[in-house]
Protein backbone atom coordinates (compact mmCIF):
# COMPACT_ATOMS: atom_id res chain seq x y z
CA UNK A 1 0.00 0.00 0.00
CA UNK A 2 0.99 3.58 -0.58
CA UNK A 3 1.66 5.32 2.19
CA UNK A 4 -1.11 7.99 3.14
CA UNK A 5 -0.20 11.84 3.23
CA UNK A 6 -1.01 13.29 6.20
CA UNK A 7 -0.78 16.94 6.86
CA UNK A 8 -0.35 17.47 11.00
CA UNK A 9 -1.58 21.15 12.05
CA UNK A 10 -0.57 22.06 15.95
CA UNK A 11 0.85 24.84 17.29
CA UNK A 12 2.09 23.64 20.70
CA UNK A 13 5.64 22.47 20.66
CA UNK A 14 4.87 19.40 22.99
CA UNK A 15 1.85 18.20 21.28
CA UNK A 16 3.75 18.18 17.54
CA UNK A 17 6.71 16.52 19.17
CA UNK A 18 4.53 14.02 20.50
CA UNK A 19 2.44 13.61 17.31
CA UNK A 20 5.60 13.31 15.11
CA UNK A 21 6.69 10.34 18.15
CA UNK A 22 2.95 8.38 17.68
CA UNK A 23 2.45 8.35 13.91
CA UNK A 24 3.45 5.96 11.96
CA UNK A 25 6.26 5.98 9.68
CA UNK A 26 5.79 3.09 7.90
CA UNK A 27 2.04 3.83 7.38
CA UNK A 28 2.13 7.47 6.77
CA UNK A 29 4.56 10.37 4.88
CA UNK A 30 3.85 13.23 7.30
CA UNK A 31 4.42 16.60 7.35
CA UNK A 32 4.11 18.59 10.91
CA UNK A 33 2.89 22.75 10.92
CA UNK A 34 2.94 25.07 13.62
CA UNK A 35 0.30 27.52 12.27
CA UNK A 36 -2.79 27.88 9.44
CA UNK A 37 -0.76 29.73 6.72
CA UNK A 38 1.93 27.00 6.13
CA UNK A 39 -0.96 24.99 6.62
CA UNK A 40 -3.30 25.87 3.72
CA UNK A 41 0.49 26.33 1.61
CA UNK A 42 1.03 22.87 2.41
CA UNK A 43 -2.59 22.35 1.55
CA UNK A 44 -2.38 23.42 -1.94
CA UNK A 45 0.99 22.14 -2.84
CA UNK A 46 1.11 18.71 -1.23
CA UNK A 47 -2.26 17.42 -1.59
CA UNK A 48 -2.49 15.42 1.80
CA UNK A 49 -4.90 12.40 1.93
CA UNK A 50 -5.75 13.27 5.34
CA UNK A 51 -5.56 16.36 7.87
CA UNK A 52 -5.17 16.35 11.27
CA UNK A 53 -6.15 20.04 12.82
CA UNK A 54 -5.99 21.76 15.37
CA UNK A 55 -8.61 23.88 16.41
CA UNK A 56 -6.98 26.79 18.04
CA UNK A 57 -4.18 28.22 16.18
CA UNK A 58 -2.25 31.46 15.51
CA UNK A 59 -3.72 33.78 12.89
CA UNK A 60 -5.60 31.43 10.48
CA UNK A 61 -7.95 29.24 13.28
CA UNK A 62 -8.57 25.14 12.60
CA UNK A 63 -12.13 26.30 11.79
CA UNK A 64 -11.21 28.88 9.43
CA UNK A 65 -9.15 26.05 7.67
CA UNK A 66 -12.00 23.58 7.14
CA UNK A 67 -14.33 25.94 6.03
CA UNK A 68 -11.76 27.56 3.29
CA UNK A 69 -11.17 23.48 2.21
CA UNK A 70 -14.53 22.54 2.00
CA UNK A 71 -16.86 25.86 1.10
CA UNK A 72 -14.29 27.27 -0.62
CA UNK A 73 -12.35 25.18 -2.91
CA UNK A 74 -15.38 22.59 -2.55
CA UNK A 75 -12.88 20.19 -1.71
CA UNK A 76 -15.36 16.97 -0.14
CA UNK A 77 -12.16 14.55 -0.64
CA UNK A 78 -9.91 15.14 2.00
CA UNK A 79 -10.18 13.41 5.13
CA UNK A 80 -10.14 16.08 7.91
CA UNK A 81 -9.99 15.08 11.47
CA UNK A 82 -9.79 17.89 14.21
CA UNK A 83 -8.09 17.69 17.67
CA UNK A 84 -9.73 19.33 20.77
CA UNK A 85 -10.30 19.28 24.41
CA UNK A 86 -12.94 17.73 26.17
CA UNK A 87 -14.81 21.30 26.60
CA UNK A 88 -14.85 21.99 23.16
CA UNK A 89 -18.59 20.60 22.47
CA UNK A 90 -19.41 23.65 20.44
CA UNK A 91 -16.71 23.61 18.07
CA UNK A 92 -16.80 20.31 17.61
CA UNK A 93 -20.48 20.75 16.39
CA UNK A 94 -19.48 23.48 14.43
CA UNK A 95 -16.78 21.52 12.49
CA UNK A 96 -19.29 18.49 12.16
CA UNK A 97 -21.32 20.66 10.44
CA UNK A 98 -18.97 21.85 7.91
CA UNK A 99 -17.57 18.39 7.48
CA UNK A 100 -15.40 16.68 9.36
CA UNK A 101 -14.65 12.63 9.65
CA UNK A 102 -13.42 12.37 13.15
CA UNK A 103 -12.16 14.43 16.62
CA UNK A 104 -8.96 13.52 18.58
CA UNK A 105 -9.55 14.52 22.03
CA UNK A 106 -6.78 16.31 23.60
CA UNK A 107 -5.05 14.46 25.75
CA UNK A 108 -5.06 11.31 23.22
CA UNK A 109 -3.61 7.91 23.99
CA UNK A 110 -0.61 7.74 21.11
CA UNK A 111 -0.87 4.29 21.13
CA UNK A 112 -4.12 4.22 19.43
CA UNK A 113 -3.48 6.98 17.15
CA UNK A 114 -2.88 5.81 13.82
CA UNK A 115 -5.54 3.28 13.84
CA UNK A 116 -7.84 6.05 14.84
CA UNK A 117 -6.27 8.32 11.84
CA UNK A 118 -6.88 4.93 9.61
CA UNK A 119 -10.43 4.71 10.77
CA UNK A 120 -11.58 7.97 10.07
CA UNK A 121 -9.79 7.86 6.36
CA UNK A 122 -11.10 4.26 5.74
CA UNK A 123 -14.77 5.03 6.84
CA UNK A 124 -15.05 8.21 4.60
CA UNK A 125 -12.80 6.57 1.62
CA UNK A 126 -15.80 4.06 1.62
CA UNK A 127 -18.47 6.20 1.53
CA UNK A 128 -17.30 8.40 -1.09
CA UNK A 129 -15.17 6.05 -2.78
CA UNK A 130 -12.14 8.37 -2.99
CA UNK A 131 -9.54 6.09 -1.05
CA UNK A 132 -6.58 4.67 -2.20
CA UNK B 1 2.33 16.58 48.41
CA UNK B 2 5.02 15.60 50.76
CA UNK B 3 8.50 17.72 50.16
CA UNK B 4 10.78 14.80 50.51
CA UNK B 5 9.45 11.88 48.06
CA UNK B 6 10.17 11.81 44.43
CA UNK B 7 7.27 11.28 42.20
CA UNK B 8 7.84 8.16 39.98
CA UNK B 9 6.22 8.06 36.87
CA UNK B 10 6.29 5.30 34.11
CA UNK B 11 6.24 5.94 30.44
CA UNK B 12 7.00 3.99 27.21
CA UNK B 13 10.98 4.37 25.88
CA UNK B 14 9.23 4.91 22.67
CA UNK B 15 8.93 8.62 24.02
CA UNK B 16 12.50 8.78 25.76
CA UNK B 17 14.13 11.20 23.01
CA UNK B 18 11.33 13.58 23.40
CA UNK B 19 10.40 13.79 27.52
CA UNK B 20 13.39 16.19 28.19
CA UNK B 21 11.77 18.73 25.40
CA UNK B 22 8.59 18.47 27.06
CA UNK B 23 9.87 19.12 30.81
CA UNK B 24 12.22 21.99 29.59
CA UNK B 25 8.80 23.83 28.00
CA UNK B 26 7.02 23.14 30.87
CA UNK B 27 9.94 25.04 32.91
CA UNK B 28 9.50 27.56 30.29
CA UNK B 29 5.39 27.97 31.22
CA UNK B 30 6.46 28.13 34.73
CA UNK B 31 8.49 31.29 34.02
CA UNK B 32 5.83 32.51 31.30
CA UNK B 33 2.86 32.26 33.72
CA UNK B 34 4.44 34.73 36.43
CA UNK B 35 5.52 37.31 34.05
CA UNK B 36 2.24 37.58 32.60
CA UNK B 37 0.70 37.34 36.13
CA UNK B 38 2.73 40.50 36.71
CA UNK B 39 1.35 42.15 33.47
CA UNK B 40 -2.61 40.71 34.06
CA UNK B 41 -2.58 38.78 30.97
CA UNK B 42 -5.06 36.03 32.06
CA UNK B 43 -5.96 35.19 28.56
CA UNK B 44 -1.88 34.05 27.81
CA UNK B 45 -1.90 32.50 31.15
CA UNK B 46 -5.41 30.52 30.10
CA UNK B 47 -3.44 28.98 27.03
CA UNK B 48 -0.85 28.24 28.77
CA UNK B 49 -2.77 26.34 30.93
CA UNK B 50 -5.19 24.62 28.32
CA UNK B 51 -2.12 23.57 26.42
CA UNK B 52 -0.70 21.66 29.39
CA UNK B 53 -4.16 20.06 29.66
CA UNK B 54 -3.80 18.77 26.02
CA UNK B 55 -0.23 17.56 26.16
CA UNK B 56 0.52 16.10 30.00
CA UNK B 57 -1.67 12.95 29.87
CA UNK B 58 -0.54 12.13 26.26
CA UNK B 59 2.78 11.84 27.45
CA UNK B 60 1.95 10.04 31.01
CA UNK B 61 1.54 13.14 33.24
CA UNK B 62 -1.67 12.96 33.93
CA UNK B 63 -1.55 15.19 36.62
CA UNK B 64 0.61 17.92 34.70
CA UNK B 65 -2.93 17.88 32.84
CA UNK B 66 -4.71 18.43 35.87
CA UNK B 67 -2.71 20.92 36.74
CA UNK B 68 -3.19 23.13 33.60
CA UNK B 69 -7.11 22.53 33.96
CA UNK B 70 -6.92 24.27 37.45
CA UNK B 71 -4.58 26.95 35.97
CA UNK B 72 -6.80 27.60 33.04
CA UNK B 73 -10.19 27.86 35.14
CA UNK B 74 -8.22 30.38 37.84
CA UNK B 75 -7.06 32.54 34.81
CA UNK B 76 -10.66 32.46 33.05
CA UNK B 77 -11.51 33.96 36.91
CA UNK B 78 -8.56 36.01 36.67
CA UNK B 79 -7.60 34.66 39.95
CA UNK B 80 -4.25 34.95 40.69
CA UNK B 81 -4.24 33.75 44.05
CA UNK B 82 -4.81 30.02 42.89
CA UNK B 83 -2.74 30.89 39.47
CA UNK B 84 0.25 31.28 41.95
CA UNK B 85 -0.80 28.27 43.86
CA UNK B 86 -0.87 26.26 40.96
CA UNK B 87 2.51 26.91 39.70
CA UNK B 88 4.03 26.36 42.77
CA UNK B 89 2.43 22.80 42.61
CA UNK B 90 3.86 22.47 39.12
CA UNK B 91 7.15 23.73 40.17
CA UNK B 92 7.52 21.26 43.03
CA UNK B 93 6.11 18.15 40.72
CA UNK B 94 9.06 19.26 38.13
CA UNK B 95 11.64 19.10 40.79
CA UNK B 96 10.01 15.62 42.21
CA UNK B 97 9.54 13.82 38.81
CA UNK B 98 11.23 10.90 38.41
CA UNK B 99 10.91 8.94 34.90
CA UNK B 100 11.13 5.76 34.52
CA UNK B 101 11.15 4.00 31.01
CA UNK B 102 9.24 0.50 30.57
CA UNK B 103 10.36 -1.14 27.55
Amino acid sequence: MNKLKLLIVEDDESLLNLYDAAVSDSLFEKRLVADGRSAMENYRTWHPDIILLDIFLPGMSGRSILKEIRDEAGDMETTIIISTSTDDKNDIKTCKDLGIQGYIVKPFDYKTLDDEILKCYRDFSNKTGSGR
Amino acid sequence: MGKEEKIIVHVDADLKSIIPRFFELRCADLDLINRNIEKGDYETIRRIGHSMKGAGGGYGFDYISEIGVAIELAAKEHNTEDIRRWVDELSVYLKKIEVLYDE
